[in-house]
């Protein structure tokens, strides 16, 4: 017997990092969604006034900061900046996702992607879920998407 | 080719919200864990909105895409 709050319970079940909420994001928040523009174009606004993804991990080309730690007010999330230049695919830093991570894909050149979950992301979002961890990387363009040596690790 | 991405970290991690898999490989309860992993994956302090509009206004929509997702996890339970 069809049970319509069962049904929502299946649907809302997904809201939570992984390859649904990366693939809902992506449908539902991705260009021209008015949240997602307004998170890309403070942000760019953010580094150019200096205070976003402001301090070096690794020169000027890898940069992050904390604008938010986790708390009420952000529904227990935390909230970093990274920003990262070059001209080929460059790995991040290796880290973990506990209780995974939603990335918004904030693009200043439009060649600029991440790797997602769902493989290489340009406008739009990203979700590793809850225990994966991996290198951030960044790809430029379509030559490198299928590059064996790129190596994301997801649990 | 220059990119920045905006994370958010820790979804699960509020009371009643545990992850018994992380749970039992780390051995950590969930504020330490959030902790730990804000610690090792951060630089710096949290950004100081105040006198900030820019800043201040970044923080209410990440807010504002948070509860839009959240509400729709909360009304599952």
């Amino acid at each position: 017997m069809y049970q319509p709050a069962d049904a929502k319970c299946l649907l809302n079940a997904s809201r939570t990092p992984g390859k649904d909420l990366e693939k809902y994001l992506n449908a539902h928040y991705g260009s021209g969604n008015p949240i997602y523009e307004d998170l890309c174009s403070l942000t760019r606004k953010g580094v150019e006034e200096g205070w976003a993804a402001n301090i070096d991990i690794d020169g000027r080309h890898y940069r992050r900061s904390k604008i938010a730690l986790p708390k009420e007010e952000t529904r227990y999330f935390s909230i970093t900046t990274v920003y990262m230049e070059s001209e080929g695919v460059f790995s991040g830093q290796y880290h973990s996702h506990p209780y995974g991570e939603i990335n918004c894909i904030v693009q200043i050149d439009k060649t600029a992607e991440l790797k997602g979950m769902q493989g290489w992301q340009g406008v739009g979002w990203t979700s590793p879920g809850a225990g994966t961890h991996q290198w951030v990387i960044l790809c430029k363009d379509h030559v490198h998407r299928d590059a064996d040596d790129i190596t994301v690790i997801h649990r | 080719m220059i990119l920045i991405h905006v994370s958010g970290d820790g979804a699960l991690a509020r009371p009643g919200r545990h992850h018994p898999r992380l749970r039992n490989r780390k051995g950590l309860d969930m504020a330490t864990a959030t902790e730990t992993q804000t610690q090792s994956y951060s630089a710096g302090a949290e950004v100081d909105a105040t006198n900030n509009p820019t800043a201040q206004k970044l923080l209410k929509r990440c807010q504002d895409f948070f509860a839009e997702v959240e509400n729709l996890y909360v009304s599952a339970s």
